[in-house]
């Protein structure tokens, strides 16, 4: 009997513990929204909502705290798998993308555009010089030149073949210039 | 999301649709985007390309759609100076054109299938392969070449005015 008392007092610790994290939590901006979307309650509802939930919820927390806890452990555990999906999901050259050191001159007579047409400016990267200008300017103070390739997958989970320049100083590997960003999965769209 | 309404590409001496957008690609280089208005589901993007495949090389050779400021977009309004033609340098990747009966519409992107489709390789703006895949047979009735369904409608804005054209 002793240990019933035992694994019921742990439950009711673990529920006050729940109950004082859910009071101080702030109320989400759409739970307030449909909060002063509902407009006024009946004495049913309110009955429901103050007393009869927390009530059956109480119950539950305190009886079955083992699972809640298990399933409150997994929902932080994916929440930070989440975040950490998130992080990685902005996009940054790694030093395993960089592909070799190259020159300035070097980039700019490798990508000289001609058209026998003339339909575009005779520059380094053609209709995209000013990207290049923009990304010289850019340089960091003794940065060296290298070009990178890499796979990259977004936020939206569409993974991206990458190719590019960047300037690289110490173990920073920025800013980076994208030659090349073709979508692998979504080739047909 | 709705079907989109294609790319159009001048191909073998005919006019056709493409379910490609190669000046997105340009944009997400760094490219210049003007900002353009959308005033359909259908036209996400809010302009329509034509695209041409002359000598192996892809070009623009005109471009309709609205600015965020409310005026009518040309290739003038991304490409200063290249009122007639601009060579697509930056595009590396597939250009797939539809061809024959469609199979199973789709409403969402260029989604839909067709009976066949010319894809095109493209690196830097040069036709490297051309290759068409056989996608299957559609039945009888089935419509012939690209189409989209329904499409929500609105009114084009001018900037800072809020006006209807």
């Amino acid at each position: 009997m002793i240990w019933l008392w035992l694994y019921l007092g742990l439950g009711l610790i673990f529920g006050l513990g729940v109950y004082v994290q859910n009071a101080r939590r702030p109320k989400s901006g759409i739970g307030l929204l449909l909060e002063s979307m509902r407009g006024a309650q009946s004495r049913m509802d309110q009955i429901l909502e103050k007393v009869v939930v927390p009530a059956l919820g109480s119950i539950l927390v305190v009886a079955a705290w083992p699972a809640v806890l298990a399933w409150y452990l997994n929902e932080k555990k994916k929440e930070k798998v989440e975040v950490t999906r998130r992080v990685e999901a902005v996009f940054r050259v790694r030093p395993e993308d960089l592909t070799g050191q190259t020159t300035i001159a070097e980039v700019e007579t490798s990508n000289f555009i001609k058209d026998p047409l003339g339909a575009v400016p005779e520059l380094p990267f053609g209709h995209l010089n000013a990207v290049w200008t923009d990304f010289v300017a850019s340089r960091p103070a003794d940065a060296q030149l290298w070009t990178f390739a890499c796979n990259w997958t977004s936020e939206w989970r569409t993974q991206y073949s990458r190719n590019g320049y960047v300037w690289v100083v110490g173990g920073t590997l920025s800013p980076w210039m994208l030659t090349q960003d073709n979508a692998l999965a979504d080739e047909d769209e | 999301m709705t079907a989109q309404i294609s790319e159009q590409l001048i191909f073998e001496g005919q006019k056709v649709a493409l379910l490609s957008n190669p000046l997105s690609d340009y944009f997400n280089l760094g490219g210049c985007n003007p900002g353009f208005q959308s005033t359909s589901t259908a036209l996400w993007r809010g302009y329509v390309g034509t695209w041409e495949i002359l000598n192996d090389r892809l070009y623009l050779v005109a471009l309709i759609g609205t600015l965020k400021s409310g005026d009518k977009a040309d290739l003038e309004s991304v490409f200063p100076g290249f009122s007639d033609r601009v060579f697509a340098h930056w595009f590396s990747g597939t250009l797939r054109i539809p061809q024959g009966k469609r199979l199973e519409y789709v409403h969402m992107g260029y989604g839909s299938t067709y009976e066949r489709d010319v894809l095109l390789s493209l690196q830097n703006g040069v036709v490297v392969k051309q290759e068409i895949r056989n996608n299957g047979v559609a039945a009888e009735d089935a419509p012939d070449g690209y189409s989209i369904g329904g499409m929500t409608t609105w009114p084009s804005r001018k900037a800072n005015q809020g006006e209807h054209k």
